[in-house]
């Protein structure tokens, strides 16, 4: 007989995957829910281009958050 | 495998105490706590009482912002002829790069390619520094992009953008927008006070024990400031962040009695984030090697997963984050963490950000209210499960 274990905490992948996450689709520092501002923004890019720029936000994603009005951080 | 000294919660955390702090940083006197004003001033005050009262050694890490910060002084005003005002916040709100203009000016549409814009408002598909530049030079009285709102309707309220250009920008709920697109008969009368401010910041930290030497240290942050009440509108900040940093702290209250005495504990509550993560960016300089950071930003309304960005030499960190999670039924999703995380782990710190829920993100509606007392509660658990992991190996 196979037990079928159900996970229900925890990362479903590898959690060294938190290391390199998907870039932000919403928000800004501090990261809003998707049904936030994530319609207007595209803000703050992936933390290895944020990095580059020694700041909490990629250039190129704040450029895109700017304009579409929602501003971005540092 | 030996039950380690963490693996149960000396006591539940302290739901009822959480809410109260909440309560109180969203109150009207703190108004909003937006980074260099009075009300971020007292909150601070009011957050070292706190640490003091649970047991650590707090101080103020102050510092100054090199991004200026912009603040809308008077409510912005914007009207259309057949129409009548429109409600700042939720039909139109300040571009990030506009110019102060607090006098009213009054023009008609036209598009950003129109042969004459001299004395009108141009209307844009989107916001550039160079056609806003071009509009002036034309003799525009300013510019109008498009923007949408939340699901709630509102438009959220940031504070440090682009550098400022030579006209008022402001941004349009999208449907009017394209109405005026579409509509050049209308005339547009808008005024947009909006300076820019210089302002200086203090992170407040509290210290419950240093580590031995070669000892794991634990620092656990939070930021406490928001983006701080409009002239007329209040912004309470209780779900970004005000959840964050009582979770952050009933977390360093219940590990100060269960972590093993050579381990370091300290809170970090830091300013500046929503400008840009500038207390954090001065803060992160003075962290020691051997210290991990746990940052949470949102835990207010957990969805169907906490989102987690690590950073630096964070492997043993994940492990840690992951192991408890497992054991409290937390799921874990990687997700872009844009916050004060990113700051430590450009330091070579290792650091993760964890985020549990935003509802009201940076509106009106951020009320306390909408910090579920579940969501606080689960985001301690994880917290010091997590810590406990980190120092004595995974929970059994």
């Amino acid at each position: 007989m196979t037990e079928t274990k159900i996970e229900v905490g925890g990362f479903s992948g590898d959690p060294m995957d938190a290391l390199n996450p998907p870039a932000a689709t919403g928000g800004c520092c501090g990261g809003a829910p998707s049904d936030a501002a994530g319609q207007t923004s595209t803000c703050c890019g992936t933390a290895a281009e944020a990095t580059a720029e020694g700041s909490c936000c990629g250039s190129a994603a704040k450029a895109d958050a700017v304009a579409s009005g929602a501003g971005c951080c540092g | 495998m030996a039950p380690a000294s963490g693996s149960a919660l000396v006591a539940d955390p302290d739901v009822r105490w959480m809410t109260s702090v909440i309560t109180r940083l969203a109150a009207d006197d703190f108004a909003g706590r937006r980074i260099g004003t009075a009300g971020g001033r007292v909150a601070a005050e009011y957050l070292a009482d706190r640490l003091r009262a649970l047991g650590a050694q707090a101080s103020f890490d102050r510092f100054g912002v090199p991004t200026a910060v912009r603040e809308v002084y008077a409510t912005p005003r914007l009207a259309l002829s057949g129409s009548g005002p429109l409600t700042f916040r939720r039909d139109f709100c300040e571009h990030l790069a506009s110019a102060d203009a607090p006098a009213m000016r009054s023009g008609p549409i036209v598009a950003i390619d129109a042969a004459n814009a001299d004395g009108a408002w141009v209307v844009d598909s989107a916001w550039s520094a160079e056609r806003v530049s071009a509009a002036a030079d034309a003799g525009a009285i300013g510019v109008l992009v498009p923007r949408g709102t939340d699901s709630a309707g509102w438009m959220p309220k940031m504070i440090v953008g682009p550098t400022p250009g030579p006209l008022p920008v402001l941004a349009v709920r999208t449907a009017i927008h394209d109405a005026l697109a579409r509509d050049r008969s209308v005339v547009a009368e808008a005024a947009v006070p909006l300076r820019t401010v210089d302002v200086s910041g203090a992170n407040v930290i509290g210290v419950f024990r240093d580590g031995a030497v070669g000892a794991t240290s634990l620092l656990l942050t939070a930021h406490f400031d928001g983006v701080g009440d409009d002239p007329d509108q209040r912004f309470p900040a209780a779900c970004d962040n005000a959840a964050g940093v009582a979770a952050v702290m009933e977390s360093a209250r219940l590990l100060h009695r269960s972590l093993p005495s050579d381990v370091g504990l300290a809170v970090a509550l830091l300013d500046g984030e929503e400008a840009g993560a500038r207390g954090s960016a001065n803060y992160a300089r003075q962290v020691r090697h051997g210290t991990y950071v746990i940052n949470l930003d949102g835990a207010a309304q957990l969805a169907d997963a906490a989102h987690v960005e690590a950073g630096g030499p964070a492997e043993p960190l994940l492990l840690a984050l992951d192991a408890a999670a497992r054991q409290i039924g937390v799921r874990l999703l990687p997700r872009a963490m844009p916050s004060d995380n990113r700051r430590f782990a450009a330091a070579g710190i290792p650091a993760i950000g964890i985020g549990m829920g935003m509802p009201g993100y940076q509106t009106p509606m951020e009320t306390p209210d909408r910090v579920d007392a579940e969501t606080l509660d689960k985001a301690v658990r994880l917290v010091v499960a997590t810590a406990s992991s980190l120092v004595d190996g995974p929970i059994v």
